[in-house]
Parts: structure tokens; C-alpha cells; sequence
């Protein structure tokens, strides 16, 4: 059996896959076939289905994740009232074995696919990205013609939400590549790689129909791509000429850009991009409105889906808003996370809590100091204590530092000796958390930066200032760092002879291999 | 076969809390020597957790109705991280712990090739479980594994996730790469406030029948500086070696320059007195403390100082820049005695404005 398991796609937690609901139901509708046979009535099929899944959970309950959340389409509602009766009893008689849970409030995986998004609205990806998305589908896929798309951004942002839905609206299937635990064995009792799975899957998955699918089209896609390919890219360009002459249907390989992966670099470098016509599309973080809207979304069906269990508050998505930047996943896993409802409440001996403070919560703070004279009125001392708001960063010193680095400024406004004062303390910390052998300098950099931005700032300017992100500038930093260094050398070693053409290719190629060796020695 | 009943009650009487109540004083004798607190009192219950207890209080709950995400909790040393993982999958699991649940830590080899397989295979184990309940993998110290076990442990994460919830705790959250925090819930850990370490500390006073000193307890939380761990540990180092806890026999056991000496020694730089600053400086150092001790116990009590916040922060400045140079292998008394001197300029200085 080919590895496409497109269908049947595990359903991964934090991407849940509508497929897979009506997968359900469509399971159910085949047994309810198989076992009504007896019955005459077919028309009433869908309303059965609706029945089974209402009378199932008294007498079968799944103890499996995988049942499905059924509110998408809402179907027709039972219109023959008077019958319904009847109909209980009949179903009562079929020995479905497929069994949809009523009750699955509580289910952490349900809760998860109801907030799925179901219209190119709700996704958190920007208009302008799904209209690149949308050209692609419509205007570069050629029928029957292999075409490449590669989709990049950082984890969380919505990328393979997106691909989903707008593929849907485009009348896709999407066929998605997981790579295969178990050493497979085929007919011939032969052991089958990883590697010759996949080019299998690239190469055959879509050559037969599905039963299932009641859509015309389909891609393929694949998330994560076997290991033997990161580490040689040979191979890779082999797969990808192999797909451009057998291939028929679109390609997707969907990419997370996080700081280590050389992924984007070394795979799809630009030879290959050029080589094999690939469409580029990055994605960029999520915008705070774009999740304050997804997190509104959301928050209503939690509270209407899971109202026993759940209790979402303005409060709490702020909070939760505050914390997880741009990451659509992660804001909702901790929404659910911090608006479970607790029912008892601990009696703790101590009164005085440490507080757990949200990092833009600390940020602002920290550019936003607040000071208060102290009752002899001489002097004053600040509101939140430096060293406190230091210690609750303690395990995320460099994130906390670059994140005051980006933001100082909002508050600043025109004080300029302010800013110099506070760029100081930060680049000063920036140094003592370089030196990674000593543990203490963190808390020594920490501590120097959160009390010199605070002191530099006499008069924070009130204006409101979003926070924001501080780029990840590293791996473009190692790119520039890599091309620079070429261009001097050519310039130190021949300065005036004339030197050839250096094509972009070998150029690429030359600095991938500095990247690497500056990677080795970090 | 006295040395065998002994052995068993250890067994058994090793979790907390169960000793005070009917236990006899000769079990609690023996086994005093044997078990170390840090073991004997590490909590079963999510009750007897101390500090975060909003966090605790949601785990409880899911503990109880099963269907949590995944999760990471994030958290300096000590502050009961893996306790409250370890109390999670208890609670949530029951009897089926043992089959249940993959703990490994740091010792344990976490490569990739362990990812892959073990991870895996136990990922993919048919374990009878309550509906809604799933098997637990606990990752204790992730931020140690490489980057390349975590991107192989990130879709397995996926895959698995309708059987498999990973449970991760980690001292540094950056070392995690973003996919997986992307993937879990984050909770992150504050140090726990003296007054919560002291409140667990004269407990376990009482339950050993320890005698002891305010200063004492005073000097064990100051050393400890929120964390349990090495509270308990010191205290039963101290009760051990000397049989009595007050502030003396705690700094003996734990060996850190004595704040108050140290306190003193700053106190001094204020008043720009080198000479008296260096004199205790001196004795510091005749006493065999490394610099590093020093510097960091000085950092401590230099935050803690009421001072006015610009001369502190340039104390902190110089603290910084001593501390790098002890880091660079510069970790002589010279370097001590010029951070000495800085610091009493700084304080004598005029301001500017």
C-alpha cells in the first residue's frame, strides 16, 4: 500500500483536520448502508444519521479522540417530527459499529477542530497572503502539469490552515505526506526506505481517485519531509526532477522558519527555486489585531460549545493575548488552557503570591516606568521593583532583553540623553549575556538592563504603542554576514585583475558552505 | 532481618505526609539517616504543592477529567517543576503509572535515534487507559536535548497526539525551539517567595522534631533564595552535621561568605571607606571563598540594598563587569580589591545634576 494516507490523515492535535469529520461521517453513512439494507426508505438517510449520532452515546461511547464535533454544515433539521420516533426504534435494531459521540464537550481534541477555521475570514493569515495563495491556485496550476509551491513562516502563523481552507475553496483535496514509523516490507518481502516511500507518494499518490472525495482536484502535501533529505540535498534535486516529469498534480511543502533550520537554505536554495519554477509565498507572523479577531472567534464558541468546562473572559485573552506574540496555536492551547474553570480552591498557608507576569505585561513595565515618593517626600523608589521584574524573566533572559531592545523607544519620546542612557544599559547587558559559562551573568544582564531602562526614562511619554516582536534577524544576519565576507575577499585577493562571471548559483553555493561552517563553529 | 523490615519501610514510608500521623518514633529514627527530605517531603498531592498555585490548580482539574494539552513549565531550579508533573500523571493516571507514563531526563541518552525509537515505540504502545486519559511522555530538562531530537520530536508530537501527551519541563524556555513551544501549553514558574519556603521549612521542623533558631531558618532562606531543593537539602545538611539549626552552623554547612559580613563590606564602600572594605574583603579571601562565591554573593545583597537606584545601578554595572573578568579566568584578589575601589568612587562621586 502506497503511504498516502490523504483519507485517513492522522489527525494531528493542534491542526485539526475537517477531513476527518466527515470522514466520520461518512464512515457512518456506509455502515448505516451496509446495515440498512432491510430498510426501504432511503431518502431518509441523512436524517438517520443525525439520529445515530444523538441515541449512540447511551449504550457505546468511543473512547478514542477521533470523534468529530458536527456542527459544519449544518444539515437540514429534522423536519418529520412525528416520525422520529419511528425512526429511533428502527436504528435501535442496526448494529452500527461506528459511533459518533454526542457529548464531547470535554474533549480536548474536539474543542480544538470546533475552532478550526471554516472560511477564508476566519484564517489569521493576511488578505493579501491568501490572495497570493488564491492566484496560485487559480492562475499557475496548469491541469495534469507539476508545479511547486513552497508556503514559509514561523510555527503557528496559520500556514497549513491556510493551504486548507483556501484549497478547499478551490475545490482541492489536500493528500498530506506523514512519514512512516515502521520499517515497511512490500510484497516481495523487502524492506522499503523512508526515502523510496516518498518518492513513491510524490510520485503515484494521486494516480487513482479516492471513493471518498467529492472533490475534482488534488494536491499533495508534505510537512515533514523524511530525514535523509535534510542532511544530503542531492537528493533532493533528484526527487524534485523526478516529480517534474512523472508528477501530476500540485505540490505543497510547507516550511517553518524557525532560527536553527537551515531548511530554506540548503533545500529549496535558489538554483533548485530556479531549476524547478518553484512559487515562493512567505507568511508572516500573525498581527495582533488579526489575533485579537481569531481569539474573539474562538472565544464565543468555547463559551458556547464548552460553556461547563470553559469560561473565557475578556481578561483572560488579554493575557493570554500578552504573552504568546504572532503564534495563533499556541494563544489558543493557553486561552484553554488558563480559562479552564476551577472548581476548589486551594487555601494557601501564604498570602503573598509570586506573580507570574506576562512577558508583555513585564515589557511594559520595564518602558513604561512607574515611580513613587516615598512618605518623607525626599526620595522615591519605583512601583515595581527591578530586581522582581528581573527574576520573573530569569529563564528567558535573551528573549526578555532583545524584547526591551525593540521596544524602548515607544516611550522614550525626544529625550535624547534618555535614549542613549538606555541603549547603553542594554547593549552592556547584551554583553554579560554572551558569556554563557557563568550562570549568575544572566541574572547580572538581566538586572542591569530592566534597571537602566527604567532609570533612563524620566518621563515616559504616554502614547499608546503597541509591543512589538523583535525580528529574527540571525539567519538573514549569517546570510549578509556570508555574501559580505565573499565580496571582500575578492575585493582583497584580486583587486584588480579582472575576475570572471561568478554565477548566482556558485554564489549560493559558496555561501551556504561559509553559513555552515559559521553555524559549525557557533 | 532487622536490616530487611527496614529496608521495606523505607518502601513504603517514602512518600511525605503519611509519617506524622501514626507512624512510631523508632521508624522515623531509622530512617531519618536514610532518606534524603528532598525525597521524603517532595509532594503527592497537588494540596501540598508550594507556590503556583494558579497553574496547579488547572493541572488538578485536568487531572481529573483527563484531555489536557501538552505541556511545558518553565522555571528556575527547584520551584517543583517536575514534582508537578510527576503529581499530574499520578493523579491522572492511577493505577496504570507505571505502565503509562516514559519519564526521562537529562541522564537518560535523548538523541535523536532515542526520539525515534523509544519515544516512538512507546508512543505507539496500546496501554488500556479511562477515555478521555492518554499516556504521558515526561521530558524532564529539555532544554537540554539537541535541536535535532526536538524537530524529530515534533511531529511525533502531532502523530501521536490522540493517544500521547508530552509533559516538558525545562530551566531555560529559549533552548526550546519555537515548533514545540508553539505546540503546548507554557507555563512558566516563579521563584517561590521566602515566606513560602519558610512556611514548608518549619514544617518539616516540626515533622523531624528539629530544633532550631529564627536566625537559623532566617540563614536557610536566605541561602536557598527560592529554591526548595537546596532549602531541604541544607536543612537536613545542617541537622546531620550539627544536630542544631541557627545562622552559625548554616553557613558553616553551606559554606557561602556570611551576608552579613558581606553586607557590611558594602556598606562601607558607601561611606567610601576602602580600607575597612578591604580589610573584610580580605578575611573573605583568607578564608578560602573562590571569587566567584564572592561575586555572586555580593550581587545578591547589592540588590537587596536600599540604595538610591542610580548608584545601584552602577554598582550592578561593576558587579557585571568584575564578574566577567573572574568568568575569563582573571579570579584574582586584585580584581575583588579594584571592584572594591569602583564602587567606593561611585558612591562618593558628586552627582552630575
Amino acid at each position: 500500500m502506497p503511504p498516502c494516507r490523504g483519507r485517513t490523515a492522522v489527525s494531528a492535535l493542534h491542526k485539526p483536520i475537517k477531513d476527518l469529520r466527515e470522514e466520520n461521517r461518512h464512515k457512518a453513512v456506509h455502515s448505516c448502508i451496509r446495515n440498512r439494507y432491510n430498510t426501504k426508505n432511503r431518502n431518509i438517510t441523512k436524517v438517520k444519521l443525525c439520529l445515530v449520532k444523538r441515541t449512540m452515546k447511551s449504550w457505546l461511547q468511543s473512547s478514542f479522540d477521533l470523534d468529530g464535533f458536527d456542527d459544519a454544515p449544518k444539515k437540514p433539521k429534522l423536519s418529520q417530527n412525528g416520525s422520529s420516533k419511528n425512526l429511533e426504534a428502527t436504528i435501535e435494531d442496526f448494529d452500527v459499529k461506528v459511533c459518533i459521540k454526542k457529548k464531547p464537550t470535554n474533549n480536548l481534541t474536539s474543542l480544538l477542530n470546533i475552532c478550526a477555521p471554516q472560511k477564508p475570514v476566519d484564517l489569521a493569515v493576511s488578505r493579501q497572503k491568501q490572495q497570493e495563495i488564491n492566484r496560485w491556485f487559480q492562475e499557475k496550476i496548469k491541469r495534469g502539469q507539476p508545479n511547486i509551491l513552497v508556503i514559509s513562516g514561523p510555527s503557528g502563523c496559520g500556514k497549513t490552515e491556510a493551504l486548507k481552507v483556501l484549497a478547499k475553496q478551490n475545490n482541492y483535496d489536500v493528500i498530506e505526506w506523514t512519514t512512516p514509523m515502521d520499517q515497511g516490507i512490500d510484497e516481495n518481502n523487502r524492506t522499503v526506505s523512508q526515502v523510496e516511500k516518498f518518492e513513491d507518494f510524490i510520485v503515484r499518490a494521486t494516480r487513482y481517485n479516492s471513493v471518498l472525495s467529492d472533490c475534482s482536484r488534488r494536491l499533495l502535501l508534505v510537512k515533514d519531509l523524511p530525514h535523509s533529505y535534510t542532511s544530503g540535498k542531492d537528493d533532493f534535486t533528484v526527487l524534485l526532477h523526478k516529480y517534474c516529469q512523472y508528477g501530476r498534480e500540485p505540490l505543497v511543502f510547507i516550511a517553518t522558519e524557525s532560527g536553527s533550520s537551515k531548511l530554506m537554505t540548503t533545500l529549496f536554495s535558489q538554483s533548485n527555486r530556479d531549476r524547478f519554477s518553484m512559487e515562493f509565498i512567505n507568511i508572516n507572523a500573525v498581527t495582533p489585531t488579526a489575533l485579537k479577531n481569531v481569539m474573539k472567534r474562538v472565544s464565543s464558541i468555547l463559551n458556547n460549545k464548552a460553556s461547563q468546562m470553559l469560561q473565557v473572559t475578556q481578561n483572560k485573552i488579554d493575557e493570554v493575548l500578552s504573552n504568546s506574540i504572532g503564534d495563533v496555536r499556541s494563544a489558543l492551547l493557553n486561552l484553554i488552557f488558563s480559562s479552564l474553570k476551577v472548581s476548589k480552591k486551594f487555601t494557601s498557608e501564604c498570602s503573598s503570591r509570586e506573580e507570574t507576569l506576562g512577558l508583555l505585561h513585564g515589557i511594559g513595565r520595564v518602558i513604561n516606568p512607574k515611580k513613587t515618593t516615598t512618605s518623607d517626600g525626599k526620595s522615591w523608589r519605583f512601583v515595581h521593583n527591578p530586581d522582581d521584574l528581573a527574576s520573573c524573566f530569569q529563564t528567558q533572559a535573551n528573549t526578555f532583553i532583545s524584547f526591551v531592545h525593540e521596544n524602548y523607544l515607544n516611550t522614550i519620546g525626544l529625550n535624547m540623553n534618555g535614549a542613549t542612557a538606555a541603549i547603553d544599559a542594554i547593549s552592556m547587558a547584551d554583553i554579560f549575556n554572551a558569556e554563557w559559562r557563568d550562570l549568575n551573568m544572566h541574572k547580572v544582564a538581566l538586572s542591569h538592563c530592566v534597571r537602566g531602562v527604567m532609570l533612563a526614562n524620566d518621563k515616559p511619554v504616554s502614547q499608546w504603542n503597541p509591543v512589538k516582536k523583535p525580528n529574527r534577524t540571525d539567519l538573514q544576519g549569517q546570510k549578509d554576514y556570508a555574501a559580505a565576507e565573499i565580496e571582500w575577499y575578492k575585493n582583497y585577493i584580486t583587486p584588480k585583475m579582472k575576475y570572471p562571471e561568478i554565477s548566482a548559483e556558485d554564489l549560493e553555493l559558496l555561501s551556504e558552505s561559509i553559513i555552515e561552517e559559521i553555524g559549525d563553529d557557533w | 532481618m532487622t536490616d530487611l523490615v527496614e529496608v521495606m519501610d523505607v518502601d513504603q514510608e517514602a512518600g511525605p505526609s503519611t509519617s506524622s500521623t501514626t507512624t512510631t518514633k523508632a521508624t522515623t529514627k531509622s530512617k531519618k539517616m536514610n532518606v534524603p527530605w528532598i525525597e521524603k517531603y517532595r509532594p503527592q498531592k497537588f494540596e501540598d504543592i508550594v507556590g503556583n498555585e494558579d497553574t496547579v490548580e488547572r493541572l488538578s482539574v485536568f487531572a481529573e477529567h483527563g484531555n489536557a494539552p501538552n505541556l511545558i513549565i518553565a522555571g528556575p531550579p527547584g520551584v517543583g517543576k517536575t514534582t508537578t508533573i510527576l503529581c499530574f500523571a499520578r493523579i491522572l493516571l492511577g493505577p496504570a503509572f507505571k505502565d503509562a507514563v516514559l519519564e526521562l531526563n537529562a541522564s537518560n541518552e535523548r538523541g535523536i535515534d532515542v526520539v525515534r525509537n523509544k519515544i516512538k515505540m512507546f508512543a505507539q504502545k496500546k496501554v488500556n487507559l479511562p477515555p478521555g486519559k492518554h499516556k504521558i511522555i515526561i521530558l524532564d530538562e529539555a532544554d537540554s536535548m539537541t535541536d535535532g531530537a526536538q524537530q524529530a520530536l515534533r511531529r511525533t508530537m502531532e502523530i501521536y497526539s490522540q493517544t500521547t501527551r508530552f509533559a516538558l519541563a525545562c530551566n531555560n524556555s529559549e533552548r526550546i525551539i519555537e515548533p514545540i513551544q508553539s505546540r503546548c501549553a507554557m507555563v512558566r514558574y516563579g521563584k517561590l517567595t521566602d515566606a513560602q519556603v519558610l512556611a514548608k521549612i518549619m514544617d518539616v521542623c516540626r515533622k523531624e522534631n528539629v530544633s532550631f533558631t529564627d536566625d537559623g531558618l532566617e540563614a536557610i532562606v536566605f541561602t536557598a533564595q527560592g529554591d526548595m531543593r537546596q532549602a531541604l537539602n541544607n536543612l537536613q545538611s545542617t541537622v546531620n552535621g550539627f544536630g542544631h539549626v541557627n545562622s552559625e552552623n548554616v553557613f558553616k554547612v553551606c559554606d557561602e561568605p556570611h551576608p552579613l559580613l558581606v553586607t557590611n563590606m558594602l556598606e562601607l564602600c558607601l561611606k567610601g571607606d576602602v580600607s575597612q572594605a578591604y580589610q573584610i574583603l580580605k578575611s573573605l579571601w583568607d578564608l578560602g571563598y573562590s571569587p566567584e562565591d564572592l561575586i555572586s554573593n555580593i550581587f545578591r545583597i547589592t540588590k537587596n540594598l536600599d540604595i538610591d537606584e542610580h548608584i545601584k545601578i552602577d554598582f550592578v554595572y561593576e558587579i557585571g563587569l568584575t564578574n566577567l573578568e573572574i568568568v575569563r579566568g582573571n579570579s584574582s584578589l586584585l580584581q575583588m580589591n579594584s571592584l572594591i575601589c569602583r564602587l567606593c568612587r561611585i558612591a562618593t562621586e558628586p552627582k552630575d545634576d
